[in-house]
């Protein structure tokens, strides 16, 4: 090594270095490279506490979201809005898919379904009650809310990190999951919108040895 | 005003034109990967006019053969390329200022470093930088799920398809100033390169 030299290859150390420690702690130790990714990993290594937000649900009667989670021991939460034509319909899906395991399995009073919805200027309890209807949902475990308040809409989605962004045709961008949470308003997974196998799985085994 | 002036100025005045442009160009993940960011890149590189050689006297301490500014402007690079630094720079003002800075800042050390590298140096990060670009920009055609949480799918794969695109503009133009004196005007500038340089005086 020329003394000449010696100023670059220790800068040039810095920046490998610096390089794989931000890459690292970006990706979550190489492991995540997108946002829904990097999110999923987040909730597992450290489970999130919803907070208490007032909900309308689809028979119009107010409620709020540690009182729907609190009504089993564990619950799958979606958000979506109902003229969704794209990612929402995996979910509702997915959802219904859930549905029909858990009460195949016998479990459906373990686990309960939650779908919310972040357009609560169109999705009015009518609305939720059609799509209710469409997507066959059980009202005793399946609930279809929205915020009760329009001024919660924030809050709700900052604590899920989902991201919605309107197309400006009315319709929206959004990311979205499947929110594992328990009894106690504990958000403890976040899972592909398509992966309801998975979720079944995971909570099956959850309700048989908790 | 004096040509000096002008030329002084007008890097800043484009990145305000583009700071101006931002919303839209950000609106969709095309223009955002396609447009803005090698655009950011350009206005670095203009930065770096003939007459300033290969840079400051600090800078030509740690970067000799262009080493060290190649490889930050291929790690920068590598960052804007992972699909939750762009959503984050979308959904973020502090992460959008990284991104612009850092981006500014890789196109001006890129064209430091070319004067300062040999052929072979410079192949080295520019077939490196193109084949990570484009495979990037495959594996965004081919990806059956949305990777950015503010894109839609569709743009993806017209991403995939101008990523692919840009590493071929890219390696000819890399080509054409790289071989513009022939390969032993080339060869001689590496030797050149290889001259010691006297170190700064504080």
């Amino acid at each position: 090594m020329t003394p000449r030299m010696r100023p670059t290859w220790l800068a040039l150390a810095a920046i490998v270095v610096a390089t794989f420690c931000g890459l690292h702690a970006m990706t979550h130790g190489f492991s995540a490279v997108t946002s829904d990714g990097a999110r999923q990993l987040a909730i597992a290594e450290s489970p999130r506490q919803l907070p208490a937000i007032g909900l309308v649900d689809s028979q119009g009667r107010k409620t709020d979201l540690r009182a729907v989670v609190a009504d089993h021991p564990y619950t799958v939460v979606a958000l979506v809005y109902t003229q969704c034509t794209s990612i929402c319909l995996v979910m509702a899906s997915s959802e219904s898919f859930l549905q029909a395991r858990l009460r195949d399995a016998g479990i459906e009073e373990q686990v309960g379904l939650l779908t919310l919805s972040f357009d609560p200027a169109r999705d009015t309890p009518e609305v939720l009650a059609q799509y209710a209807r469409r997507i066959k949902a059980d009202s005793v475990t399946w609930t279809i809310a929205t915020v009760a308040d329009h001024d919660d809409l924030e809050r709700l989605l900052d604590v899920f990190d989902v991201v919605v962004i309107p197309d400006g045709n009315g319709e929206y961008i959004h990311n979205g999951a499947l929110f594992l949470v328990d009894g106690d308003g504990r958000m403890f997974e976040a899972l592909a919108p398509d992966a309801a196998d998975l979720a079944f799985e995971r909570l099956a085994a959850l309700v048989r040895s908790p | 005003m004096s040509r000096a002036v002008v030329t002084a100025l007008a890097p800043g005045v484009a990145l305000a034109g583009l700071a101006l442009l931002q919303p839209w160009l950000e609106q969709r993940m095309f223009t955002h990967m396609v447009v803005e960011l090698p655009l950011l890149f350009a206005i670095g590189w203009w930065l770096a006019p003939v007459r300033t050689g290969t840079g400051p006297a600090w800078l030509r301490q740690v970067n000799a053969l262009g080493l060290s500014g190649f490889t930050l402007a291929l790690a920068i690079s590598t960052v804007w390329m992972l699909p939750l630094a762009l959503d984050a720079a979308v959904l973020e003002p502090a992460v959008g200022l990284a991104k612009v800075v850092s981006v500014v800042l890789s196109g001006w050390l890129v064209r430091l470093s070319l004067r300062a590298a040999s052929v072979v140096v410079q192949s080295f990060f520019v077939i490196n930088w193109a084949w990570m670009t484009a495979t990037a920009g495959v594996l965004y055609q081919e990806a059956p799920q949305r990777l950015c949480s503010t894109y839609l799918l569709g743009d993806q794969t017209w991403t995939g398809i101008g990523l692919v695109a840009l590493t071929v503009v890219v390696i000819a133009i890399w080509m054409t100033l790289a071989f513009r004196t022939g390969p032993r005007g080339a060869a001689r500038t590496a030797v050149n390169n290889h001259r010691p340089t006297p170190l700064p005086t504080p």
